[in-house]
């Protein structure tokens, strides 16, 4: 009888060079994470995660075997810069950039990326204008090299799609992974004795606290002493005086509590204790949160738009988050009908069931595997470095018009 | 006292908000020669290019020591005066907010007016940097501000179902201005062409639902042995590609004339040669162009919702609710009964000499004396937005 050899693993570099300590992806960790945990399991691949020093101890605690790693930042090595020849040398067939960036555009194999944010036009989304125009431009460029692009909601693959013309066939979606999260509450279908709202949002301003805030005042008074408190986690510090001042002026300063919970676990732990996840972004890729709290049997209330009203399906409670009254309205529905709140946990779990992280997992490791069948792409070819160029030119051009223009307006 | 006063928005073509502040300004500079009144043509980070549309008086007890400001020099200024460091030129006593936006203004006290809450009830109807913006200055408002100006008891009431209890708990002081026609009522019914068209004023914006109107133009068409046309006057606004497509496609049958923007002489002389002014709007914090049409003897259909029963009263035509259907049996009602007519006419007349800028000015005043009353400092700089 001949034995079958062993296939040869497909190698492939993880782009991980964007983590860093204290960078704003907080949220993102985790899911990536899970999707590498995933991917590690797989016996078809063989993952070298490219890191920068300040993180690869971070990204090495992930996973609960060795994982190869390639620091940037060793002495010895070109600090931050990879050749072409290196990933020749190393055999990558594929490059998986889970943070969306393109930063070795020259790498010569198939790139897969994860497009996390597409912020639209029309509103000042980040909490700046360069992070918006930084993140707008990490994107192009990505559009421009990556041969796959992973999404965490069909929300996001379709304002990628329309914001830079990609053909649906290259746009894959992959919820956040459900699995591992928090265990479930000691006793998932009973409500907490000291009842809160949890809010676990950072301080962007597409998370709309301002509006949760007037809805809350709205909602207090006409729940007087039954009111639930409001428990609003993850922000930084100046954002967090704004809201104190605000919750103050509306008089419901004594009802809100302004937490930062020192690590995951004790997040996890507030979010299980928590009577009711409220989740009123705008525009929001997913919202990792939900699934750990449609899990831990949390009664979820989010907008009926966007990536968490497209992954709760019927387990939440949606609706116009920029309404106040109706998400005053909403507040007090959730906090006053029993029945409602354990419809929606039983919704919630027959969701939680039906998402599936070996599916998600299966879906980018199958991705990955059919562009490492293609031959390699090579070099960046002419066209794609004209695009690049003009990409960054564009996004400098609109800068130094931006500029040109205020400096014209002011002297004219 | 000394009390500054936001035209800003005036700089620009002007809508609700901005004749607003322009007709007040000059009804407070009338009503009282004993204060005085420094006009900002730059407010906060609404900052203009150009001054010289603005509103601009020459009255002894008014100046506009911003009107010659570049706008970086005035964005200097506000900046100086946010962080402290500055105060408003004439060191007023009371500034007045008339633009949605309610900037640190030094040691004086703010009183800001609150023209409607329309962004937070109907979103959909405006755009998202305009909601934001909105929301921002009406919550600084919240924080900053010792007096508010409602324009309608609509929209005082809006406010406080938003805010309940704050005016009360804040010890702000708070009044209702109701805006005026910028015409002169006229004396008398006057004669209207027996062709007049109908007429419609607002800017090309969902909120004002011209699809409704459009739609109850072509019911009217259909049924009607006159078929009047319809004039449009209105800038052109937000998420209207589509409107304004019909609105070209009806223009070419020569059923729609959209004038856009027009100016004063030429709006006073629609309303007066119309046959009916037509108001489908779904929301509004006043109605201008309800009282405006009635002072000048022009019958009103309208929509029954938010402020617009406290503008018209008993004196129009109401649709409950605005749709094409209600709309156009209205249009018809009035076509073919000329005792109507002159009944809507008359009744809008009377209606409208109920709205007086001068009363206004007064009620403003007053808010402005017990702002100036009121003990204890301003709320503190912490409230900077984020």
């Amino acid at each position: 009888m001949r034995v079958m050899p062993e296939p040869m693993p497909i190698r492939v570099a993880v782009d991980l060079t964007p983590l860093l300590p204290e960078s704003a992806g907080q949220t993102i960790r985790p899911i990536i994470a899970g999707f590498l945990r995933g991917l590690v399991q797989q016996p078809r691949f063989e993952l070298t995660l490219i890191t920068n020093a300040a993180t690869d101890r971070e990204a090495a605690r992930w996973f609960d075997r060795p994982v190869t790693t390639f620091c940037l930042d060793h002495p010895g090595h070109r600090r931050g810069r990879l050749p072409f020849r290196f990933f020749q040398r190393q055999q990558f067939r594929a490059l998986y950039a889970p943070f969306g960036s393109a930063r070795f555009l020259h790498s010569g194999v198939p790139v897969v990326s994860m497009v996390t944010n597409v912020f639209p036009n029309h509103g000042p989304w980040p909490s700046s204008e360069a992070a918006r125009r930084q993140s707008e431009l990490d994107n192009v460029r990505t559009s421009i090299v990556a041969a796959r692009f992973q999404v965490l909601s069909d929300f996001t693959g379709a304002q990628f799609r329309g914001r830079h013309g990609i053909p649906a066939e290259k746009v894959f979606r992959t919820y956040p992974p459900v699995c591992p999260g928090p265990l479930p509450r000691p006793n998932p279908d009973a409500d907490p004795e000291t009842p809160y709202f949890l809010c676990p949002a950072d301080s962007q301003p597409y998370r709309n606290h301002d509006v949760l805030l007037m809805a809350y005042q709205v909602y207090r008074l006409h729940s007087a002493q039954t009111a639930w408190r409001l428990v609003l986690t993850g922000m930084e510090p100046r954002r967090q005086d704004y809201l104190r001042n605000l919750a103050h002026t509306l008089g419901i300063a004594d009802g809100i509590q302004f937490l930062r919970p020192a690590n995951a676990e004790k997040a996890d732990e507030m979010l299980r204790g928590s009577a009711g996840l409220v989740f009123p972004s705008l525009d929001e890729t997913c919202g990792s949160q939900l699934a750990a709290a449609m899990q831990s049997g949390v009664p979820i209330l989010t907008a009926e738009t966007g990536g968490p009203a497209e992954m709760v399906g019927e387990a939440a409670l949606k609706i116009d988050v920029r309404k106040p009254l109706a998400l005053a309205e909403a507040l007090g529905a959730l906090a006053g009908s029993p029945t409602l709140r354990e419809d929606l946990r039983l919704a919630g779990r027959r969701r939680h069931a039906a998402l599936s992280l070996a599916k998600d997992v299966s879906r980018l490791s199958q991705t990955i595997a059919e562009l490492a069948d293609q031959p390699p792409v090579g070099p960046l070819r002419p066209g794609q470095v004209w695009r690049l160029w003009r990409a960054r030119q564009d996004a400098m051009t609109r800068t130094v018009a931006r500029r040109a223009y205020r400096l014209l307006r002011d002297h004219l | 006292m000394k009390v500054a006063f936001d035209v800003a928005q005036t700089c620009s073509p002007k809508a609700g908000c901005g004749w607003f502040a322009d007709r007040l300004a000059r009804a407070l500079a009338d009503v009282a020669p004993e204060d005085s009144f420094i006009l900002l043509h730059h407010f906060g980070t609404w900052l203009n290019p150009r001054t010289r549309s603005g509103t601009h008086l020459n009255r002894p007890n008014v100046s506009e020591p911003l009107a010659a400001y570049s706008v970086r020099t005035a964005r200097r200024l506000w900046t100086e005066v946010a962080a402290g460091r500055a105060t408003l030129p004439g060191a007023p006593d009371v500034v007045h907010a008339n633009c949605f936006q309610a900037p640190m203004a030094g040691g004086a006290r703010l009183v800001y007016t609150v023209h409607d809450v329309s962004f937070w009830m109907h979103p959909e109807f405006t755009t998202e940097a305009n909601r934001l913006a909105c929301q921002q200055g009406m919550l600084d408002a919240v924080q900053r501000a010792r007096g508010l100006v409602f324009i309608s008891e609509h929209t005082r009431q809006e406010f406080e179902r938003l805010f309940p209890g704050l005016a009360e708990r804040r010890n702000l002081c708070t009044t209702v201005a109701l805006l005026a026609s910028r015409f002169p009522t006229v004396s008398g019914q006057i004669p209207r062409p027996p062709d007049g068209k109908w007429l419609a004023v607002g800017s090309l914006e969902p909120r004002k639902n011209y699809d409704a109107l459009l739609d109850a133009m072509d019911l009217y068409w259909q049924t009607s042995t006159v078929r009047r046309p319809l004039t449009i006057v209105g800038g052109r606004g937000w998420n209207s590609d589509g409107l304004r497509a019909r609105i070209r496609k009806l223009a070419k049958a020569g059923l729609v004339r959209h004038e856009g923007y027009v100016a004063e002489s030429r709006l006073v002389r629609l309303y007066r040669e119309s046959f009916a002014l037509l108001f489908a709007s779904h929301y509004e914090g006043f109605g201008l162009p309800l009282v405006e049409a009635m002072s000048q003897g022009c019958p009103v259909i309208s929509a029954r919702n938010s402020s617009l029963p406290e503008v018209g009263g008993d004196a129009v035509l109401w649709c409950e609710p605005a749709n094409a259907t209600q709309l156009a049996r209205q249009m018809l009602a009035l076509e073919n009964s000329p005792e109507l007519q002159a009944a809507c006419s008359a009744d809008g007349l009377t209606q409208a000499r109920r709205f007086d800028w001068a009363k206004t000015a007064r009620q403003v005043l007053d808010l402005y004396r017990q702002v100036g009353r009121t003990a204890g400092g301003l709320p503190s700089a912490r409230s900077q937005p984020a």
